[in-house]
């Protein structure tokens, strides 16, 4: 395998149980991250971006998700057959994720510094992880907790003075409801930087908060890339943040990755009739009223998606085989470009 | 600075509440069709003797001047007299508080030391046996007519095989600790005396249990479901995805959110089991408040009644107060004001 | 599709009105029928129904409801021809136990529906219109739920004299507050939803408000708290006849019964089991549907 290739996806297939019968959330997904790329992974709500990013992590709830099929590699290892211990050994040491909401993923009645000390300190095997954690502060009455603990308060505050929280050592006992929201994100990014990850999962980490920091924020995660010399998969909806800091572009449309390419060729020459409707939604200066097209339709259920290729009730060159042949597979459309549509096959 | 403001605040609207258990206890025990004072006089007492019964119990005088009489005394801590054995009900309350107090604590305590494990159990394995089990467990205990049940245990384990006293607090053939807090455990072991620290154990094992039964049932079935919600939250798929271990993530991340509802509800448990008390002792014949109540309740003693009423109410009335303090110390986000 | 929903009349038009909720009590019943325990407490439920309702016509000795009396055959064990046993009058336990079922289910269901009843009411007054008169109502929930139960309960039924009638009344009594606190809480959190604006906007009536979109939103919590509620009546009230202020004799109730068959133990024990066995067998019906009820009804349970 090659060694350039931290993550790859093949033929990923995922279901829901629901009530109503099974969703098929993921059908077929392909893709790789490349060592020291940031991926933009694009695409509407509920089309299987972040589910695809979790099962990178084996953090898809089972039940009731299930994994029906396809494979999942980190830096080569096969991810889906790992023990549940070498899975969690590989979260903690190798993987950095920053949700979409930083309110609520903190646990709002431990200090930010517990919940710090506790996850570096779970880089370890479970049972000294267990032992730093269980008690809190009150385990420092142990010596060698003590010690362990001190270490990685240590850590913690550098960190939190790395995203910018000047006063950190004032703030670091403080409850996370006590913090603001841009505040919050930057811990997060503190906590899940503070190991040393090769790859970062940001699942719309600007989302829910306001367009004044959302800058911020993204200029933080840039500059620790670089630092740290990070991988990240970057899911976001925002294709404008995805122009300005994906060198590589996946677009996923309702459980499947229809074009994966550089950003370059996405935004210059989109193949998936899907992305080039995308590309078009997109307002620039001097938009006329009227000039901003959608994609005409809405996205399918997926309890019952449309046979064949997913999009083609949308489409404006489905052909008859769109409805009637099994899903297209990806084909190359350029060097590292590739593009799931009859169009090109 | 909060905190005081808040509990000065709390505890002036104890007062209302008070005041208006106070107008309810006494409208119901002045609603008595019987005639309370030629039941205490006795069947052959002379109208002589009842006029002055009625005097002496300030009967004879219009309702609303009796409710402030009453009231007067009560704010000098006089709840009144029984009118069955001359004694005030304030002194009658003090020695059997501690009996029904202690009673409660060890049941409280066996809920939660019963139940938390159980719902812990039920959360992480659920569907599975473990859940199914502790549901049966829980809903039996809960639908489980306590007198009876302690009935059937004083038959099986007391009568039959003669393994646990089946009445009272205590054995009457020893001398009893020394008098600190009147609950006997507490004060056998502040005597250093094991030997009655076993004693008032083994009397307080039957009592104690069928008391437990609700809190264990209660914690079981609230904490279970609060635990699977907490485990949906966010925060748990980011300490998942930080690799934190997952004993650490049930123990302290989820358990500590999930137990401010059940801290919460402590509050109603007590009065469930003030409640659940009248039965226990019924039962139990165990000298506490319930007992208490029940024996004025059936010699129509309107004093008692009205007496224990207010005091149960005010009781309930400041734990629940004590309750909803006790929530800021595992729920930093709770402010007083 | 308004074309539709003005076709079909009232019931119609409150079916289309309320399709999110339709749909959802319907899903409901499909995840009750999932849980076996759910199904078994309403089999437990209809069975005692038929022994409720039919019992007076196929017990043994109809007349030992009343008070007759057979010294020769007093407390005597089990045997075929007294199922459970026959008390300190020779009157045969089981036929009393049977008939005891119609008046623990009465009852309940009384003290259930008066208290709710009274509850849901003064809780949905507070709840809608606030103000002084929420003010008032909220206080005296307030002194209500400050007193334990049973204590007051004790208190009146001590004060109208023992009856299984006062009993009733008694719970009753104690009964609504907690009804009320739900629905106000329940109301004052509808109340504010989009839903409930947008037909105050549109100027619908306030007690077309009421009874169409808040009251169906509270349904599910009160028919939660109602089913387990059913059972904790039916052990109060057999609590205040086994303290001795319930059901006087000759009526046969399971309190009294146990509470009589207590003075012959441990020789008589088949005299309190039966009815006990009786009773939690009832109790343990009720609450496996009400706990059923909140698995499906209660969001927060759900997944």
């Amino acid at each position: 395998m090659d060694n350039d290739l931290l993550v790859e996806i093949k033929d990923l297939r995922l279901n829901f149980r629901t009530f109503d019968g099974i969703s098929k959330v993921l059908n077929r997904v392909n893709l790789k991250i490349w060592r020291g790329d940031i991926l933009g992974l694009v695409g509407e709500t509920g089309c299987g971006k972040t589910m695809t990013a979790l099962s990178i992590a084996r953090l898809i709830p089972c039940p009731p998700g299930e994994i029906v099929g396809g494979e999942v590699f980190f830096e080569g290892e096969d991810v889906l057959h790992k023990t549940d211990e070498e899975m969690r050994l590989l979260r903690a040491q190798k993987l950095a994720m920053i949700f979409q909401d930083p309110t609520t993923s903190l646990n709002p009645v431990f200090t930010i510094g517990d919940q710090m000390i506790d996850i570096i300190g779970s880089r370890t095997d479970t049972s000294k992880a267990s032992r730093l954690s269980m008690l809190g502060s009150l385990g420092s009455l142990i010596p060698t907790v003590r010690k362990l603990r001190r270490g990685a308060r240590e850590r913690a505050l550098e960190m939190l003075r790395r995203v910018g929280i000047g006063d950190a050592a004032e703030r670091i006992d403080d409850y996370p409801h006590q913090f603001s929201g841009g505040m919050r994100q930057r811990v997060l990014i503190a906590t899940a930087l503070s190991g040393t990850p090769s790859l970062l999962i940001a699942d719309e980490p600007t989302t829910a908060l306001d367009v004044s920091i959302q800058a911020q924020i993204l200029r933080l995660i840039e500059e620790l890339v670089d630092e740290l010399n990070l991988s990240v998969l970057l899911i976001t909806h925002n294709l404008g943040v995805v122009a300005k800091m994906c060198q590589k572009v996946a677009v996923m449309y309702a459980g499947v990755v229809v074009e994966y390419g550089s950003a370059i060729d996405i935004f210059k020459s989109p193949k998936h009739p899907y992305t080039i409707g995308l590309m078009r939604a997109i307002p620039t200066y001097g938009t006329k009223k009227g000039e901003i097209k959608g994609i005409p339709g809405t996205v399918p259920n997926l309890l019952d998606p449309p046979r064949g290729c997913r999009f083609h009730p949308r489409c404006e060159h489905a052909m008859p085989r769109c409805a009637e042949e099994p899903a297209p597979a990806p084909v190359a459309a350029g060097p590292d470009h590739e593009v799931s549509c009859f169009l090109y096959s | 600075m909060g905190l005081r403001y808040y509990l000065l605040r709390r505890l002036l609207l104890i007062i209302p509440v008070l005041i208006g258990l106070s107008i309810v206890t006494f409208v119901i025990s002045h609603m008595i069709p019987g005639d309370p004072i030629s039941l205490a006089a006795g069947p052959q007492a002379t109208a002589e003797q009842i006029l002055k019964l009625q005097e002496e119990f300030g009967v004879d005088k219009p309702l609303p001047m009796q409710y402030l009489t009453y009231m007067k005394g009560v704010l000098r801590g006089n709840l009144g007299t029984s009118m069955m054995n001359r004694h005030p009900v304030s002194m009658d309350l003090r020695r059997y508080f501690p009996a029904t107090l202690e009673l409660v604590l060890v049941s409280t305590v066996l809920g939660v030391i019963i139940g938390v494990p159980m719902a812990m159990a039920a959360a992480v394995f659920r569907d599975r046996w473990p859940d199914q089990v502790s549901r049966i467990v829980a809903l039996s205990s809960i639908s489980m007519p306590v007198f009876w049940l302690g009935m059937i245990l004083q038959l099986v384990l007391g009568m039959t095989w003669h393994l646990l006293p089946i009445s009272g607090r205590f054995d009457p053939r020893v001398p009893f600790p020394p008098n600190v807090t009147g609950m006997l455990l507490v004060d056998s072991l502040l005597a250093a005396d094991l030997e009655s620290f076993r004693i008032a154990l083994k009397y307080m094992a039957l009592p104690a249990f069928c008391q437990a039964l609700f809190g264990i049932a209660l914690i079981t079935r609230l904490l279970r479901a609060d635990i699977l919600e907490v485990m949906q939250r966010d925060f748990v798929v980011m300490a998942r995805a930080s690799g934190l271990p997952e004993r650490v993530i049930l123990f302290k991340y989820v358990l500590k959110n999930a137990l401010i509802a059940t801290v919460a509800m402590l509050g109603f448990l007590f009065g469930w089991q003030l409640s659940g008390s009248v039965m226990i002792e019924t039962v139990f014949d165990w000298p506490g408040v319930g007992l208490y109540a029940v024996k004025s309740a059936m010699t129509l003693d309107f004093q008692p009644i009205m007496g224990i009423t207010l005091f149960v109410g005010l009781l309930f009335t400041i734990v629940n107060l004590l309750v909803d303090i006790s929530y800021g110390v595992i729920d930093p986000r709770i402010r007083y004001g | 599709m308004s074309v539709a929903v003005e076709a079909r009349g009232w019931w119609g038009r409150w079916r289309a009105e309320n399709q999110g909720l339709i749909e959802e009590w319907r899903r409901s019943l499909y995840r009750f029928r999932q849980s076996r325990l759910s199904v078994l407490g309403v089999a437990i439920i209809i069975f005692l129904l038929f022994v409720a309702f039919t019992g007076r016509y196929w017990v043994p000795y109809p007349d030992d409801a009343g008070f007759t009396t057979h010294v020769e055959i007093r407390l005597q064990g089990p045997s075929r021809d007294n199922l459970f046993g026959t008390d300190e009058y020779g009157r045969d336990v089981f036929t009393r136990t049977v008939w005891a079922t119609q008046t623990s289910l009465i009852a309940g269901t009384v003290i259930v529906l008066v208290g709710g009843f009274i509850g849901i009411i003064l809780g949905g007054i507070a709840g809608y219109f606030g103000g002084r008169v929420s003010e008032v109502i909220m206080r005296l929930t307030d002194i209500m739920l400050a007193m334990p139960g049973i204590f007051l309960a004790l208190a009146i039924t001590a004060a109208l004299g023992p009856s299984i009638l006062h009993a009733m009344l008694a719970l009753s009594i104690t009964w609504w507050p907690g009804y009320c606190r739900l629905v106000q809480a329940q109301v004052l959190s509808v109340r504010e939803e989009d839903y409930v604006e947008a037909a105050r906007g549109i100027g619908a009536s306030r007690p077309r408000i009421i009874f169409n979109h808040i009251l169906p939103n509270c349904l599910s919590a009160i028919m939660v708290k109602a089913s387990m509620d059913f059972g904790f009546a039916v052990l109060s009230l057999a609590a205040l006849g086994f303290i001795g202020v319930g059901a006087q004799p000759p009526v046969p109730e399971w309190g009294a019964m146990i509470s009589k068959g207590r003075e012959f133990l441990p020789y008589g024990w088949w005299y309190s089991t039966f009815p006990g066995i009786a009773m939690f067998l009832t109790v343990f019906g009720f609450n496996i549907l009400g706990d059923g009820f909140r698995d499906v009804l209660d969001p927060r349970a759900r997944r």
